[in-house]
């Protein structure tokens, strides 16, 4: 097992630095001039000079990678050209908005989930089932930012319970920030319950069909013990690797609705980024939203193995 | 399951494909001009979803809205199709080698990249439009297609009539065309409209924070970001794209349900 | 005097969505004795078996008595019906691979039965688990109670199922198949312990099987059902004998019929000659950096096939006979050694010229073919072979011509295999394998997936179209009574190793390595009859 979770390990690391290398040479290489690209087609020969020094653009290639990838592993992202402050701080303010709220989501989704799962799976083929498979069918395809607006329509505008927009930090207590990221992550649960729903329902229902469950029924069980005691651990296996793979859009979703409710998370300083040029900030984040997918999907592989013991004995 | 969502999906995807084909040769008003005048009219006769805060008739502006959608969508899909499902042939047909574990590992890390961070990277670099975003999406669903066909491609390998084939002589090549892509092509079909739903969904997302189609090119996802400060004022406007979104993905979705069901081969022997 | 029945079934009758699928059934079992339950698919013996537990599938209704120590089950409910389930009886089924949980301990397994019937505790059940595993053969200085399924051999995870069928001493078990899956020696060990366990508990046994060899030797009392009714009842004379039903006595004369061998001319030089051959695979890794480690499958194979011989392959599962099979089809590298073809070395692969002399028959009917394909591309296959191709009309005569040889009419040329049953799907194998005129026919357990029945229809076939076309086979099986009756020579295999050659009728009568006498004395014998 040992071995087995060691050489996934070094996957991860392989993966991050392939995934590093793609980012640098998009951002740093491709542009051809990224001073030039950053400052416009305005600007003096001087002040292009003085930024490709200041970014220390003359210097190869492979040295900037290893510098950029040196301070990383030290905690330094290096500098915003617009903001003129260390990203580290500028990420590590705007990720403590993004990443509750994915996380939040994310529960959410499973909460909702687990029970319509199970519901719909033991009512096969009757009314109730068509109607679980009929409200995520809607749910999968509603937009989640326009959902977003729906909702802020609803319950900030009309029914005045939840707040429409912002962020008052963590400072201001658990309370009123969680109350901040409710409807965003309403909103954002609500396409990946629909998703999670229908693959546990799938799932739970082949298990249902296998031997195991024969086996289950004639030692005296009945139908809901057995799916409880037996199909339901083997059928959350697949759902694990879907909820892994759910996460990277969940954390793009979070990303983009930020925009609807004004949060200041990563997802509004990206798309700063884009419009203002500032392609250092763009290279950081991007290179922590892929950094959070690797490392997501390496803990659901761990998962995996831990809840599948034929996965641990080799 | 199957007859129940045929129906309504196939009315919804008329609709949809209806509206966009129709917007080549006329739309009810020109969506070029701005009619500052009209502007934020409710629904009514004269404007049948009403206008947005330029007085464009909205009507128009989903129709040719759609266009974009769908065109988008689909190239996406075209390129995660004819580069992914190639490569999953050739990984399965060259199973354990380093061609295999090549393409499974520049799959994985495509996979690392959510198609709204490609999205940006692409952005970042050469600026938003909606060439950018088809690529954006397409590269997104070429590992997807990839992993998918090599999975399902690696199951019919060791089948005994793959192995017929060896034995009669036939090269890999010719039993992944002649054998093991037909045999796949009912799993396909029906990745390539979920896929083409998730595509929808992307360029509208991708169209909402302004990495997509720019103007005058309409798009949905960018209207609803236009309709968003106004949608106390004039709720109609943010919800009108909103419900094209979810006619088309809805619609897109039950016809695959229909397909996959109509080429399920258990059910097929049954007819 | 009959002691007063155990179980005693009358007019049991079962609908599936109002198709009938048993009809009147009716019989008893006593304390102590065994009922072979015969048939061939489709005859609804598994359903009999699952109308006793009531775990019959959706949709299905039940009439009828099923009176177990004189309480009718079929008037019970669900909750009663519950407690009845592992307690009163207790029931294999046929695939050990799958009958398991495998994400549960093997001990929690059986003590999931005890907890729930008996009321104990976890400790205590697990406990008593130890107990019942002892009794069926797997100690914990084997087998260790926190062992998973994935962990066990198919054998072994039998015993589990069995163990948990008999944890709470059950009055009546239903082994439904329980050794199909099984390996011949396996399979004897797993008779042995049901034996066994009858005779100590005084358990009542209904045994349900296709193979009439295993249920003559298990049973007291014969049932033999088809196409879910009746046909024959009671001892082994009386359902078999020149009084019997017809079809009883064709399932007899079926498994015992050896198709006439006519004086066959075997060449003197070997068409197909191996000398040390050895294949591997690549296995695990003891670290991700180190080299796979290789899997012998095959080692130091030498073994010679005539012209218009018929030379027998047997082993049992993991013994390395389908990667030798694969190997000498050119469909696996060969490590080391030589293989020759009429003289020519085919170690390094096959050539088109080659591979027209050597075609192949597979096991799995359903399998074998492309779905997606009529019978006439499907027949026609092999053709690409041919130097010169023929064409289109040349194509579809020949591909008639050899169907019809193998009695296949010309209108399936444009139907799809799924319309086809298994034993015609076969014949179409051998149409095809057989096209481009071969001189070895290599036959992967070919008949293996067939009913006893349609059996020895193909095996008639074979041998006439061997007779017809002076055909060499290799015929690869682990059932080593259909190997007896049509194979000259055999070479038993184990362990990647070749472990004994020779006459068939010499093999099988003195047999001299361990493993052959232990593989011949396992095979059960099925009985010529008194008349």
């Amino acid at each position: 097992m040992l071995v087995w979770l060691a050489g996934r390990l070094v996957s991860l690391v392989a993966t991050l630095l392939a995934a590093s290398a793609v980012v640098f040479l998009v951002i740093e290489v491709v542009p051809g001039d990224p001073a030039a690209y950053m400052l416009g087609m305005n600007a003096s020969e001087q002040t292009v000079a003085a930024l490709r020094t200041e970014l220390g653009l003359d210097r190869s290639g492979i040295a900037r990678y290893l510098d950029w990838i040196g301070g990383w592993l030290q905690g330094d992202f290096g500098t915003s050209y617009t903001y003129r402050t260390p990203i580290v701080d500028m990420v590590a303010e705007r990720i403590t908005v993004s990443l509750p709220l994915a996380l939040l989501a994310l529960s959410l989704a499973v909460a909702l989930a687990f029970p319509a799962a199970l519901f719909a799976a033991s009512r096969r083929g009757g009314g109730a089932d068509a109607g679980v498979m009929g409200l995520t069918q809607l749910g999968i395809a509603v937009p989640n930012f326009w959902f977003a607006m729906l909702l802020v329509l609803l319950f900030s505008i009309k029914l005045r319970w939840l707040p429409s927009g912002g962020f008052p930090g963590w400072e201001a207590g658990i309370g009123a920030a969680l109350t901040a990221l409710l409807l965003p992550a309403i909103a954002l649960a609500l396409p990946q319950a629909s998703i999670l729903t229908r693959v546990m329902r799938s799932s739970l229902i082949d298990a249902l069909g296998e031997d195991y469950l024969r086996t289950a029924r004639a030692k005296g069980l009945s139908s809901g013990a057995a799916l409880w005691g037996h199909a339901l651990r083997n059928a959350m296996i697949p759902v694990l690797t879907i909820i892994g793979l759910q996460f990277s859009f969940l954390l793009a979703g979070a990303i983009i609705i930020e925009n609807v409710f004004y949060l200041p998370g990563l997802g509004r300083l990206v798309f700063q980024a884009i419009s203002s040029r500032d392609l250092v900030v763009v290279e950081s984040v991007v290179m922590l939203l892929v950094a959070a997918v690797v490392l997501v999907t390496f803990l659901v592989d761990v998962a995996y193995a831990w809840v599948d013991p034929r996965l641990r004995t080799r | 399951m199957s007859l129940r969502s045929l129906l309504p999906g196939l009315v919804l995807v008329c609709l949809v494909l209806g509206a966009a084909l129709l917007s080549f040769a006329w739309t009810p008003y020109d969506v070029t001009k701005l009619v500052i005048a009209d502007r934020l009219q409710t629904p009514s006769m004269t404007h049948w979803l009403g206008t947005d805060h330029f007085g464009r008739d909205i009507l128009s502006m989903l129709m040719v809205g759609a266009r974009t959608s769908l065109a988008v969508a689909l190239v996406a899909v075209g390129i995660g199709v004819g580069l992914g499902v190639p490569l999953g042939l050739t990984a399965a047909a060259r199973h354990g080698g380093a061609l295999d574990e090549l393409i499974m590992r520049t799959n994985d890390l495509v996979f690392a990249f959510p198609a709204l961070v490609i999205a940006i990277l692409i952005t970042a670099v050469f600026g938003p439009s909606a060439l950018n975003a088809i690529i954006a999406i397409g590269i997104f669903n070429v590992p997807v297609f990839a992993r998918l066909t090599r999975g399902a491609a690696l199951s019919l390998w060791t089948r005994e009539f793959i192995l017929a084939a060896r034995v009669a002589g036939k090269g890999a090549v010719r039993i992944s065309l002649e054998h093991v892509l037909p045999n796949l092509s009912n799993l396909l079909i029906v990745q390539a409209t979920i896929q083409f739903s998730l595509g929808i969904l992307a360029e509208a997302g991708l169209s909402y924070v302004g990495l997509g189609a720019q103007p005058p090119i309409p798009s949905w996802g960018r209207m609803l970001a236009e309709s968003q400060t106004l949608v106390t004022l004039a709720p109609h406007v943010a919800l009108f794209p909103g419900l094209a979104i979810v006619a088309s993905v809805l619609g897109l979705n039950l016809l695959g349900d229909a397909l996959r069901d109509w080429l399920d081969p258990r059910l097929r022997h049954a007819r | 005097m009959l002691a007063e029945p155990l179980l005693s079934v009358e007019s049991l009758s079962v609908d599936i969505g109002g198709t009938p699928i048993l009809r009147d059934i009716g019989f008893v079992i006593e304390s102590g004795r065994t009922l072979g339950l015969i048939g061939e698919s489709g005859s609804g013996k598994s359903m009999t078996a699952l109308a006793l537990m009531a775990l019959l599938p959706r949709g299905a209704t039940r009439q009828g008595r099923l009176v177990l120590d004189g309480h009718d089950l079929a008037a019970l409910d669900e909750p009663a019906l519950q407690r009845v389930r592992g307690a009163d009886i207790g029931m294999i089924f046929q695939e050990p691979m799958t009958a398991l949980n495998p994400l549960h301990r093997i001990d929690d397994q059986v003590a999931e039965s005890l907890m729930l019937h008996r009321g104990m505790s976890r400790a205590q059940a697990r406990t008593a688990a130890r107990g019942a595993l002892d009794r069926v053969g797997l100690p914990g200085s084997i087998v260790s109670g926190g062992r998973y399924p994935h962990q066990l051999s198919g054998g072994q995870r039998q015993r589990v199922v069995i163990a948990i069928a008999i944890a709470c001493s059950p009055r009546l078990l239903i082994a439904d198949e329980p050794t199909t899956a099984l390996d011949v020696t396996t399979q004897a060990g797993i008779l042995d312990l049901l034996r066994e366990l009858q005779r100590d508990e005084g358990l009542a046994l209904l045994f349900i099987s296709h193979d009439l060899a295993v249920v003559a030797d298990m049973a007291d009392e014969l049932l033999v059902m088809k196409e879910g009714e009746v046909v024959q009842r009671g001892d082994f004379d009386a359902v078999f004998g020149a009084s019997a039903h017809p079809y009883a006595r064709r399932l007899h004369e079926v498994s015992t019929r050896v198709p006439a061998r006519r004086q066959r001319r075997i060449g003197e030089q070997p068409l197909l000659r191996a000398e040390g051959l050895t294949c591997s695979y690549p296995g695990g890794r003891r670290h991700p950096f180190a080299r796979p480690e290789r899997l012998v499958a095959v080692e130091a194979v030498s073994l010679d096939i005539r012209p218009g011989e018929s030379v027998g392959l047997v082993g049992e599962s993991g013994c390395g006979k389908s990667t030798l099979t694969r190997a000498l089809l050119g469909l696996q590298p060969i490590d080391a050694g030589s293989l020759y073809l009429e003289g020519e070395s085919i170690a390094a692969g096959h050539t088109r010229a080659t591979r027209r002399r050597v075609q192949v028959v597979f096991q799995d009917p359903y399998g074998s073919f492309d779905p997606r394909h009529r019978v006439e591309r499907l027949v026609a296959e092999p053709l690409h072979l041919l130097s010169r191709q023929p064409s289109r009309a040349e194509v579809r005569q020949r591909v008639t011509r050899m169907l019809e040889r193998v009695g296949i009419g010309a209108e399936a040329l444009d139907r799809y295999p799924h319309e086809f049953s298994g034993g015609q799907r076969q014949r179409i194998a051998i149409a095809r394998a057989l096209i481009v005129e071969p001189s070895l026919v290599v036959l992967d357990e070919a008949v293996s997936a067939l009913d006893v029945s349609v059996r020895a229809q193909v095996l008639e076939l074979l041998a006439e179209l061997a007779d017809e076309h002076r055909l060499a086979y290799l015929f690869i099986s682990h059932d080593l009574s259909v190997v007896r009756r049509v194979t000259d020579r055999l070479h038993v295999m184990q362990a990647g190793r070749i472990v004994e050659s020779g006459d068939t009728g010499t093999v099988f009568s003195a047999p001299r390595h361990p493993y052959t006498q232990r593989l011949l004395a396992a095979v059960p014998q099925l009985p010529a009859l008194a008349c």
